[in-house]
């Protein structure tokens, strides 16, 4: 029996999350646990790795101080922005409280702990972010083999300084506003986060073409103002590139704003973080306010939606779905940055090279074909929210739907793909298009819109053709089939990318409502179809 | 021993726990009850310093939890109500991960762990290859309290301990806490079981409002008080007299 050495406490916390940064809940054998980081962590380091060639071979006609800029900002927005949205859920983790907080370890030690694991993880991504920009690097104007150390040395600040700026912000967040609105804080920050990095993906490429990279002045205007032009700087001391008189003021700002950040983050507030735990974990149970709840009750009850629900388990279970889709916090984490990229990427096709409208298109031609595809891909927002929808922690609940007396899981499913329909596919199709119709300045994509939007319910019930479908019933990393949910999800893409194609050629010979007219045939047609499939099936409830 | 004097929580403008005093001494089981949201549950929070006294002071074998919050908490194992693990982690892996933190080398900590493992009835398989998130409610209730007790803490909080666990592990762990209190630990057992209370403790206090009503032997409080068993004692003096009228007329208001 091996008699080792007890580590210290803070190195048992460190082991302790790095494990559960990898590994999800529910799984039952640990195995499977093992495979999953593996691949988890290699997969995430090959794409971080290959994305960081895009960076590095922009390096031959720019100076060494623009290149490590370039990297930074690279690694600020791609590492940094992955590190702020695990630190959220690693930082606050709900009945942490309960199992942490009563014994021997200080709340520093919690903090520290998870931050080192947090800075660990954020600075393997930004070494497979800047790992070709490393070699690369070395070839730039003023460039020389100094540069390998010094970029490694002012990386690991950047991740420190970010770390230190996502524990401060998190933590100012928890003190000021409270639980209840640091779980919609935490959501809207997760998602604005996802918007910034796929946006920042598309600005990234046009950034490098900039004069303003190319002949880079670090001392010039709003330039030493840039936190990543700070660490650049620092590159470009340590290498010689530039000089003091040049570098000094982005230097200091990147070494005194980092020694503030972290002096206010691991030693002002480091002592609060465990009233903050404890707090999150306080609220837990508090129960929604009264005008909120009603509110949703009364807009049940009146017209158009009690037309829409007549029978009431369908009704109950769309409560259940917007309780969960309004207030659940894990829902709102998982859901709503999950949704971000697909509310964004209609926005960039239209706004990329082939959907901006040219001199001459009056809103018909190539950027409307581009709008119309954008628009088609918002049909997987139903099918992505019947998703997450199907799993939380929480799924021990969905028991009560096995014994109670419910004569199928229909109403259930149908209950809870109403509400996403309600609250967030039509309205975002709309949106969307009515965004893209300002954009192109034609009315022909809300008309399009109008197209997709009438399939949408078609889509919403595919979930419920490939199985038995109950909300909320499913633990988290339970995926059984990831591969049937690639295929469907693929498979809408395509159906709403050819109904909004249809749609746009209809509109360009003046025929669009043949074609609305012709979708919502097809749609009634298609739910049907897929309503009396999925009512034929037998139901055990102990076997979904 | 447990020694809290004038011990005060307020919420904003709600008093959870208000100016309670009480010692409880080595060997003893003090049975902590209440109605819900008495403060029970509070008052144990703050006697294992998971939350700041608003005002008052908790001391863990003559050690303040404000003042010195590390010394006094490896005094104390604490099974909080909850029953909150770290679901992605196998129970081997979250005993073992406890006993570290509170220095107990692995060697030990194993040994330790295969003697609970004994005494609960777990299966060693299940204990290192499963998450904890795949348990039964009664297994994850063994590895919490395996938890609170790895360490021989000398001083043991309970939050409803049993909940979950099947008659034969209850029994077992009952006759545990009367060993344990044998040998001089200090144990707290809050629960709303009166019966299991009656039957463990040799002590109880009864809160309501986040005031102390009652401290004393159970028999003791029985005769003072003139009731006839421990439920109704706690009826009369938390205000729920005439239960069981009130039931029936509820019971009849249901009936068509």
């Amino acid at each position: 029996m091996s008699t080792k050495t007890p580590p210290s406490p803070e190195k048992v916390l460190r082991t302790l999350f790095w494990q559960l940064l990898f590994r999800g809940r529910s799984a039952p054998h640990m195995n499977q646990h093992r495979k999953r980081k593996q691949i988890s962590l290699t997969g995430t380091i090959l794409i971080y790795a290959l994305f960081g060639l895009m960076p590095a071979m922009g390096i031959f006609a720019m100076p060494q101080l623009a290149f490590a800029s370039l990297l930074h900002s690279f690694t600020f927005l791609f590492a940094s922005l992955t590190l702020a949205s695990s630190a959220g859920t690693m930082l606050f983790m709900r009945e942490e409280a309960e199992i942490l907080l009563h014994r021997p370890i200080r709340p520093q030690e919690l903090l520290r702990a998870k931050c080192h694991v947090l800075v660990k993880f954020s600075l393997i991504l930004a070494f497979a972010l800047n790992f070709a920009g490393f070699f690369t690097g070395t070839f730039a104007k003023n460039g020389s083999l100094l540069f390998l150390p010094a970029h490694a040395l002012a990386t690991v600040l950047l991740m420190v300084f970010s770390a230190a700026l996502i524990v401060l912000v998190y933590n100012l967040c928890l003190k000021w506003f409270g639980r209840e609105r640091f779980d919609n804080l935490l959501t809207l920050l997760q998602t604005v986060l996802t918007i910034v990095m796929i946006a920042g993906s598309q600005l990234m490429p046009r950034f490098m073409r900039m004069d303003a990279m190319q002949n880079i002045d670090v001392s010039h205007g709003w330039m030493p103002f840039l936190p990543p032009v700070w660490f650049g700087s620092i590159d470009g001391l340590l290498c010689g590139s530039v000089t003091l008189a040049e570098a000094w003021l982005p230097a200091a700002l990147g070494i005194g704003a980092t020694t503030i950040l972290v002096w206010l983050a691991f030693v002002r507030l480091g002592s609060a973080y465990g009233i903050g735990l404890q707090a999150l974990n306080e609220g837990a149970g508090v129960a929604p306010d009264k005008p909120r709840s009603r509110l949703l009750a009364k807009l049940v009850a009146a017209a158009p939606l009690r037309w829409w629900l007549r029978d009431p388990i369908e009704r109950q279970s769309f409560l259940l779905t917007s309780a969960y889709l309004w207030r659940d916090r894990e829902t709102k984490l998982k859901l709503y940055p999950g949704l971000a990229p697909m509310l964004i990427m209609p926005l960039i096709m239209v706004l990329g090279p082939g959907g901006r409208r040219s001199a001459g298109d009056d809103g018909t031609g190539p950027s409307l074909i581009m709008a119309c595809f954008a628009l088609g891909y918002l049909g997987i927002v139903p099918l992505q929210a019947m998703l997450f929808l199907h799993r939380t922690e929480h799924w021990r609940a969905a028991e009560v739907f096995r014994y109670a007396p419910v004569p199928h899981w229909t109403p259930l499913f149908h209950g809870s793909r109403k509400a996403v329909l309600w609250w967030l596919a039509f309205p975002v199709t709309v949106i969307i298009g009515a965004i893209m119709s300002a954009i192109l300045g034609s009315p022909a994509p809300m008309f399009i819109a109008a197209a997709a939007l009438v399939m949408l319910p078609v889509y919403s019930l595919l979930p419920g053709v490939v199985k038995t479908w109950i909300p909320l019933s499913q633990p988290n990393q339970d995926q059984r089939d990831p591969g049937m949910g690639c295929l469907v999800m693929g498979g809408v893409v395509i159906a709403g990318m050819a109904t909004s194609g249809i749609a746009a050629w209809a509109e360009s010979y003046g025929y669009l409502w043949i074609a609305v007219l012709g979708a919502v045939l097809l749609s009634i047609v298609l739910q049907k179809t897929f309503v009396s499939m999925m009512r034929e099936r037998v139901w055990y409830p102990d076997e979904d | 021993m447990i020694s809290i004097q004038g011990l005060t929580k307020v919420f904003g403008t709600q008093v959870a726990v208000d100016n309670l005093s009480f010692d409880v001494a080595p060997g003893t089981i003090l049975g902590l009850l209440g109605p819900n949201g008495a403060g029970k549950t509070t008052t144990l929070k703050m006697i294992t310093g998971m939350l700041e006294p608003t005002s008052g002071t908790a001391q863990i074998c003559g050690i303040d939890i404000v003042r010195q919050p590390i010394e006094a908490k490896r005094q104390l194992g604490f099974v909080p109500d909850s029953g909150a693990v770290y679901e992605a982690l196998t129970g081997l892996e979250f005993l073992l991960m406890i006993a570290s933190l509170y220095g107990i080398d692995e060697g030990q900590a194993r040994m330790r762990i295969r003697q609970f493992l004994d005494f609960f009835d777990l299966d060693e398989k299940t204990l290192e290859g499963k998450l904890l998130g795949a348990y039964s409610k009664g297994m994850r209730r063994k590895i919490v309290i395996t938890a609170a007790l790895l360490h021989n803490p000398r001083v043991v909080l309970l939050d409803e301990p049993l909940d979950g666990l099947d008659a034969n592990a209850a029994v077992g762990f009952k006759a545990l806490l009367e060993t344990l209190a044998r040998e001089g630990k200090t144990i707290v057992y809050s629960s709303h079981v009166l019966d299991v209370v009656e039957r463990v403790c040799n002590r109880i206090a009864i809160i309501a409002q986040g005031k102390l009503l009652v401290d004393g032997p159970p028999a003791d409080l029985i005769h003072q008080h003139r009731a006839t068993s421990l439920e109704n004692l706690f009826t009369s003096l938390t205000g729920l007299s005439g239960h069981e009228a009130r039931a029936e007329a509820f019971a009849k208001s249901l009936l068509p």
